[in-house]
């Protein structure tokens, strides 16, 4: 044994040596410390989390360990092919060294290698902030140890996993190619590995679930989501000091990796054949018996040119190109990895939504998710493929045969070509497969064929345009390592286009715009656009076809000079008046595309965007504070032509001066692609136009008078023309039109909506950042009305085709036909806030009168799984707010289905509430278990009946607290008088979770409730958690009298409530000693940090057990940018529970839930129950903003 | 009839392969010899329209190859020095293929031939197995097998004996001497023996330039009454070389046979020899190595 290890031992000595003496290793070893010092020197991290903090190391040597995977390759290649490479093989294999020690002890040196590049990266990381400038803010002190913890924890099981597969393909291919390309694949692999299961980090658009992050902090082989998923929370103060711990999925992850990379070294071991290999070969028997069959040498005459295109020998290739492609191991593989990725994507991936809920697996929702990685996939393999199929001949040496016959070159470019197209077709037509089994495996029964296969033209297409101009490259390319190189490049500058200054699809090969597809809207108008470009591109791919087969390699290919200068010759005539045709379809059908982006529509970079926002910020903000009229009465004739994707608006606005002061100028506005416009003042002035930004300036010749009314009139016909990049108008669509105010009618007075965000780009043209410290107020109800606070009547005429339904705000007055279209009138009975919109589609409707009120649901034909639930929601969340906040205004409530690309989750507006298709009508609600997601979101955006449409802040800090955070509240009122009080917990810790995620990735400095503005994790996660504290507090019938106060007193007021107004209510109904707490929720950033420390329990002798529990409670108040520790001494509930109470919405029996007065850091209760209790928990209700919820819940140690 | 007229190619590393090759050749077995590197797989490749001369002309019954490359392929059997095939592909799915490559669309037509093929190489047992898994003389049975489908007038083959028992030989020999009753068969090779067996007519190259050329006994006449032979000691060997033309030294039962040409005898230790296909090979070669 000892003699063993010992030899083993020498080996690795050995290997260092040799890796240690080569060039590459100083060169690796040079170009990692470049890359640590680069890290360092760019201040790498978070902003407020210093550059050698443990969370910056951590992250920093993570990320050098992705290109350590080169390195790995060279050091395994070299390792493994020492050998042979020096004809040494026979020498070596021929010693007493044994399998084992042989392959591990290669492994070892190149590893130890490896590790040791990284080592100096890690110097250097530590060394550089000395040497470096980094702001000092950044600078903290060095600690070795975070390092050291770096190298083995993250660097070493990253090195082992991509080592084991380099080594094993070179050890097992012993070619240094194979090895190579093992390596770039690994690489490649698990970039797209990565942007697949990580999606919830790397998309970062809808919130990730706990589950959809466990699963990518497990499956992640280099483990950074499983370093995200445990820091997530952390504020900088804690990445500064906080060293990741080792447990956990994190624990999880790296043994399980580790797990997997012994398991490759093993199969290596096993598989590798420790001789020569042999060149084995069966059927070498040759059975010399003699011919019996003689007779003369009979020829066969060639016929000539029997056809003009050769579809024997065409079919002929084809044939044997696919069976070569079908039936290689690789593509087995390929195969196996796809369909592991598509089954992942389509199980946990698309379907799984907000609060953890699943939505139905409709058709274009699997089409969707297999055509993202099908992209992606697709292109690594036929950039593989291509290499394979372009060089098979000359790799097999069956060229010289091969191109001494007459075949056409054509047979051989159109025979590969076809096989490589035959590859993402068989990947999308196995992505259906595994989509529509897992449909059926959900129980759905609505599998559609249409958008699977238009994953055929949506992804195959483009792809197999990807696969010509690949096929060139591999023509072009020296070898075919360098096409692999050369073609993937190509596709990276292609896909990530904008990065490499290459915009306009018209420039990117292949480039189209993204369709967006719904269930409702088909392909709305991007199917047109796509469909030019698609021809346009393939023009330009057929040309490369005939460059290709013109340029293809016949016999010993002449040098590429000769070979380009003959293509005249190769072509031939047929050829030549093929790629002019070409040539001619390409230059026509890219004119027609350049006319419709560029000349009809409007085409423009996001740089020129932004300079058009700065240049409508500076020509028109200094005239935002001059008085304007308010829109008092809105009438208007709507017509909507769906199939022609077009509209027209001619419409009236009664306007009135409730401002005290006179209006000279009245300032009009259009969105500025509504070209054809007709606005003006009834006895005016004509406006003076601002094409660019959509301007229209009134001068008035008379002024208007505080109290002065006057009338605009206003024409558009819009109509979506010619092709575009993007950017799509979705307003009017073949079906499921929805045409918001916002975007098509005429808007008075400034748009700050226009005004750039991002400071960095403001700064960049010369504006200041924007104001955050407005002074904000409480009402004063004495002074002068508000003139954003405009109330409006409202009536319409909508018309549409024969076929749908149109609806607008208001009650239905009437309907009738005329033609072959249909026309409804609506009129809103009482004043409302001035946002509405138009919808049209072919609906079901499906109603219900609820006490004077009629409730609708307007929703696609198929999509009427959740229409019952909708309309008890609606009609007990009327029952609840009527009760308890004031009378609900309206004689209709509206629910209306819209399609799914819109941007919003369900958008509330006066009377109506629009839903997108999958955040709602098809939310799968079969699950019990699960939380109900359409029940909150109706409760939600029917509260907005009351928070937003009655109760209407003006636009200050704050505004989102009395819209959104009382939306929130009514939604957990309908949700516990639904469910029970259980229901809440659930829901609660998702939404503490968004404001503790929400808050770690806080960019400034995080604003107390009272001012928020646009964060959503605090007008929505904190909020929740506030507004459930104050229930408890305060008790719900006294938050319920206050709500029902602010309702009353601001109500379609001229006098918009502030944030402050609330608080005010709520002081006022709040005994003083609740009146800190309430401050420090609302108006102070205060967080707490609740714990169940260790619990005991004891056998009483007259039965039952006496519970004594540690409750571990503090809190800090946020204080000149440092948190404070804050006194503690509040009630908080204890529970105790008969079995896991996970998250209370499964039956965890409590058996004893009551408030306990907690003291101080740490305090111990004690209370009495009847069973032997399994755990206990501190505030399971989830009533505070608590920083780390996890450690709450504590078993209770054995009870005896 | 194919006609090579002025053939020349240099390589872009200075070597010059093919040096005003002239040659007419007809119906029947035509036999190319030269050393390792004299241009004949060079010639060969060019003949077959896989590289491009830098100049000269090839005419095959009047038809400019180089202008028409695809007009020779069509009636070009070819057999390359060394070749490998697809993996994994049967014999007969491989040899229909190229079937169809050469354009026999007749389906009848090309599995009678193919068929027949097949059993005229002796490889009929084995047409469902891979090509790739074939030995080395099965592979280059089928090599001929699938230079002989079609209508070939012109037939290449390229060092088509190395490698193949003598059985598979003679087989092969007589095979090339059926087709070549009709067809201008090109047999390129370093071996004398498959010259003398086969080839009414022949050429020896030597650095891209034809030393001789015509029929093997014509070439043999010229060497009559000026070829002697005789023994030596190892340590002779030399000196001999140094005083006479030595066309080729052979070892024999540890002594040194030398053959010298010279139009009288060289000297009483020799005695005159009989000449043979291997004599006027030698001969052009040391003719070209003194001009």
């Amino acid at each position: 044994m000892r003699a063993r290890t010992s030899v083993l031992r020498g080996i690795v000595a050995f290997e260092w040596r040799c890796h240690a003496r080569h060039l590459a290793f100083y060169a690796a070893a040079a170009g990692f410390v470049g890359m640590a010092v680069l890290l360092v020197a760019t201040g790498y991290g978070p902003d407020g989390v210093n550059v050698n903090s443990p969370y910056v190391v951590a992250q920093a040597m993570g990320l050098l360990s992705l290109p350590a995977v080169f390195v790995l390759t060279v050091f395994c290649a070299a390792s493994a092919l020492r050998d042979a490479e020096s004809g040494m093989t026979e020498i070596v294999y021929a010693t007493s060294v044994s399998r084992a020690q042989y392959l591990f002890g290669r492994f070892a040196g190149a590893l130890l290698a490896a590790l040791a590049v990284l080592a100096a990266a890690a110097i250097a990381l530590m060394v550089a902030p000395m040497l470096v400038r980094v702001s000092p803010e950044r600078l903290g002190a060095v600690h070795p140890a975070y390092y050291l913890w770096g190298l083995a924890v993250v660097v070493l099981p990253n090195l082992l996993f991509a080592g084991s597969l380099v080594f094993g393909v070179s050890a097992l291919t012993r070619s240094a190619r194979a090895s190579y390309v093992a390596g770039v694949f690994v690489y490649a692999l698990y970039l797209v590995a990565a942007t697949l299961i990580d999606s919830p980090l790397m998309a970062g658009s809808a919130p990730p679930s706990p589950g959809s992050l466990a699963r990518a902090a497990v499956l992640d082989p280099f483990g950074p989501s499983a370093f995200f998923e445990q820091t997530r929370y952390w504020t900088p103060a804690e990445r500064n000091v906080r060293l990741p711990s080792l447990s956990g999925h994190f624990l999880l992850n790296r043994m399980l990796w580790t797990g997997v990379s012994l398991a490759v070294l093993a199969l290596v071991h096993h598989l590798f054949a420790f001789r020569i290999a042999a060149r084995s070969r069966s059927g070498r028997a040759d059975t010399a018996a003699p011919s019996k069959h003689v007779g003369g040498y009979q020829t066969v005459a060639v016929p000539f040119r029997s056809s003009p295109v050769p579809w024997h020998a065409l079919l002929s290739a084809t044939r044997l190109e696919l069976r070569y492609v079908l039936r290689s191991w690789s593509f087995a593989g390929l195969m196996a990895l796809w369909i592991f990725f598509v089954g992942m994507e389509v199980v946990t991936g698309v379907n799984t939504l907000e609060y953890g809920t699943r939505v139905y697996p409709t058709t274009g929702l699997m089409a969707a998710a297999i055509g993202g990685p099908l992209g992606m996939i697709g292109i690594v393999a036929l950039a593989y493929y291509a290499a394979e199929l372009a060089w098979r001949e000359r790799a097999a040496r069956f060229d010289d045969v091969i191109d001494a016959t007459p075949a056409s070159s054509a047979v051989f470019h159109l025979s590969k070509l076809t096989a490589l197209c035959a590859i993402p077709v068989a990947l999308a037509l196995t992505g259906a497969c595994v989509g529509a089994a897992y449909q059926l495996s959900r129980g759905y029964e609505g599998i559609e064929m249409g958008p699977y296969l238009t994953l055929l033209y949506v992804e195959c297409l483009p792809l197999a345009l990807f696969a010509a101009a690949a096929l060139l490259v591999q023509t072009l390319s020296p070898n075919r390592y360098a096409g692999i190189v050369f073609s993937l490049a190509a596709a990276v500058v292609v896909r990530r286009g904008e990065a490499f200054g290459l915009n306009h699809a018209l420039v990117r090969y292949a480039g189209a715009p993204a369709l967006p597809r719904t269930d409702m809207g088909g392909w709305g108008q991007g199917g047109e656009s796509f469909a030019w470009f698609m021809a346009y591109w393939t023009s330009f791919a057929v040309l490369l076809g005939f460059l290709t087969f013109a340029l293809w390699r016949r016999g010993r290919a002449a040098p590429l000079i000769a070979r380009i200068s003959a293509v005249p010759r190769t072509l031939g005539r047929r050829g030549a008046l093929g790629a002019a045709a070409c040539v001619a379809l390409f230059l026509a059908t890219g004119a027609f595309v350049f006319h419709g982006t560029n000349v009809v529509n409007r085409y423009e970079t996001d740089a020129a965007r932004m300079d058009w926002k700065a240049a409508y910020e500076k020509a028109y903000r200094p005239f935002a504070a001059e008085p304007q009229p308010s829109i008092v009465g809105i009438r208007a004739n709507v017509d909507l032509y769906p199939a022609e994707r077009r509209y027209r608006i001619d419409g009236t606005y009664r306007l009135e001066n409730r401002t005290g002061r006179e209006v000279r100028d009245v300032w009009g506005s259009l969105p500025r692609d509504i070209q054809d416009a007709r606005i003006e003042m009834a006895g005016g002035p004509p406006a003076e136009h601002d094409a660019r930004f959509g301007v229209y300036r009134f001068r008035l010749s008379r002024p208007m008078a505080p109290g002065g009314t006057a009338e605009l009139r206003f024409r558009t016909d819009v109509a979506q023309r010619g092709v575009r990049t993007g950017d799509f108008d979705l307003s009017v669509v073949e079906n499921g039109s929805f045409l918001a105010s916002r975007s098509s009618f005429p808007a008075l007075g400034y748009r700050s909506s226009y005004e750039l965000d991002d400071p960095a780009q403001r700064r960049k043209r010369g504006l200041a950042g924007p104001s955050t410290e407005t002074a904000l107020a409480a009402t004063e109800p004495a002074g002068g009305a508000d003139p954003s606070a405009a109330w409006t009547s409202f009536e319409t005429t909508v018309s549409t085709s024969a076929d749908q339904v149109a609806v607008a705000p208001g009650a239905l007055a009437g309907e009738w036909r005329r033609g072959r279209r249909r026309y409804f009138r609506y009129v809103m009975d009482r004043p409302m806030t001035g946002q509405f919109a138009y919808v049209s589609a072919r609906y079901a409707v499906k109603q219900v009168r609820h006490r004077g009120v009629l409730v609708q649901v307007y929703y696609h034909p198929t999509h009427a799984y959740n229409v019952n639930r909708m309309l008890a929601a609606a009609t007990r969340s009327l029952d609840l707010f009527g009760a308890r906040f004031g009378p609900y205004p309206h004689r209709e409530l509206r629910i209306v289905e819209v399609p799914s690309y819109w941007g919003f989750g369900a958008l509330a507006l006066p009377g109506t509430v629009y839903f997108v298709e999958d955040r709602g009508f098809l939310t799968d609600a079969r699950d019990s278990a699960d939380l109900d997601l359409v029940t909150r979101r109706v409760a939600h955006e029917v509260g907005h009946q009351w928070w937003g449409h009655q109760v209407d802040p003006t636009d200050q800090p704050g505004a989102s607290m009395l819209v959104e955070t009382l939306a929130k509240y009514s939604e957990q009122m309908v949700l516990k008088e639904t469910h029970g009080e259980r229901a809440l917990p659930a829901l609660l810790a998702f939404d503490l979770d968004r404001y503790l995620r929400g808050r770690a990735g806080e960019e400034s400095v995080e604003a107390p409730l009272y001012r928020v503005t646009g964060e959503a994790y605090l007008y929505y996660g904190k909020g929740a958690v506030v507004m459930s504290g104050l229930r408890d507090l305060l008790g719900e019938p006294a938050l319920d009298r206050v709500l029902a106060r602010l309702v009353r007193e601001h109500a379609g007021s001229d006098h918009p409530p502030t944030s402050l107004d609330l608080i005010a209510l709520l002081h006022a109904q709040a005994p003083p000693e609740q009146r800190a707490l309430i401050d420090q929720w609302l108006r102070e950033v205060v967080v707490y940090d609740l714990a169940a420390g260790p619990a005991t329990c004891r056998r009483l002798p007259g039965g039952g057990f006496r519970v004594t529990a540690t409750v571990d409670a503090g809190k800090t108040m946020r204080r000149g940018g440092r948190d404070v520790p804050l006194p503690f001494d509040e009630a908080l509930d204890v529970a105790a529970f008969a079995a896991n109470p996970r998250g209370l919405a499964s039956a965890g029996r409590i058996l004893y839930s009551a408030k306990q007065q907690i003291r101080g850091p740490r305090t111990q209760v004690s209370f009495t129950v009847a069973q032997a209790p399994a755990y206990v928990a501190v505030d399971p209700y989830v009533h505070r903003v608590d920083r780390d919820p996890s450690d709450n819940l504590r078993k209770v140690e054995d009870c005896r | 009839m194919l006609q090579i007229t002025g053939l020349s190619k240099t390589y872009p590393h200075g070597v010059r392969a093919l040096d005003g090759v002239s040659l007419s050749i007809g119906a029947g077995l035509f036999g190319l010899l030269g050393p390792n590197g004299a241009g004949k797989s060079t010639l060969m490749r060019t003949l077959a329209t896989l590289q491009e001369p830098d100049s000269g002309s090839i005419t095959l019954d009047g038809m400019d190859v180089l202008r028409d490359p695809t007009g020779l392929r069509r009636r070009l059997g070819y057999l390359p020095q060394e070749f490998g095939v697809y993996p994994g592909v049967p014999a007969e799915v491989l040899l229909d293929h190229l079937a169809l490559l050469k354009g026999l669309t007749n389906a009848a037509q090309r599995r009678a031939q193919v068929s027949d093929l097949l059993h005229r190489t002796n490889l009929h047992a084995h047409r469902r197995k891979a090509v790739s898994s074939f030995s080395g003389g099965m592979r280059q049975r089928f090599g001929i097998a699938q230079a002989l489908l079609g209508d070939p007038r012109l037939v290449i083959v390229d060092e088509p004996t190395a490698g193949l028992d003598p059985e598979e030989r003679n087989r092969f020999h007589d095979l090339l001497s059926e087709v070549g009753e009709t067809v201008v068969v090109i047999l390129s090779t370093h071996i004398v023996e498959d010259v003398r067996q086969l080839c009414p007519r022949m050429a020896v190259l030597s650095h891209g330039r034809v030393l001789c050329e015509g029929e093997p006994a014509r070439l043999l006449d010229a060497l009559r009454g000026r070829l002697w032979q005789r023994t030596a000691e190892r340590g002779e060997v030399d000196s001999l070389r140094a005083a006479h033309a030595v066309l080729s030294t052979q070892r024999q039962a540890g002594r040194t046979l030398v053959r010298v040409l010279a139009d009288a005898r060289p000297d009483a230790g020799f005695a005159p020899a009989e000449a043979d296909l291997e004599d006027v090979y030698f001969s052009a070669l040391s003719a070209a190595r003194a001009a």
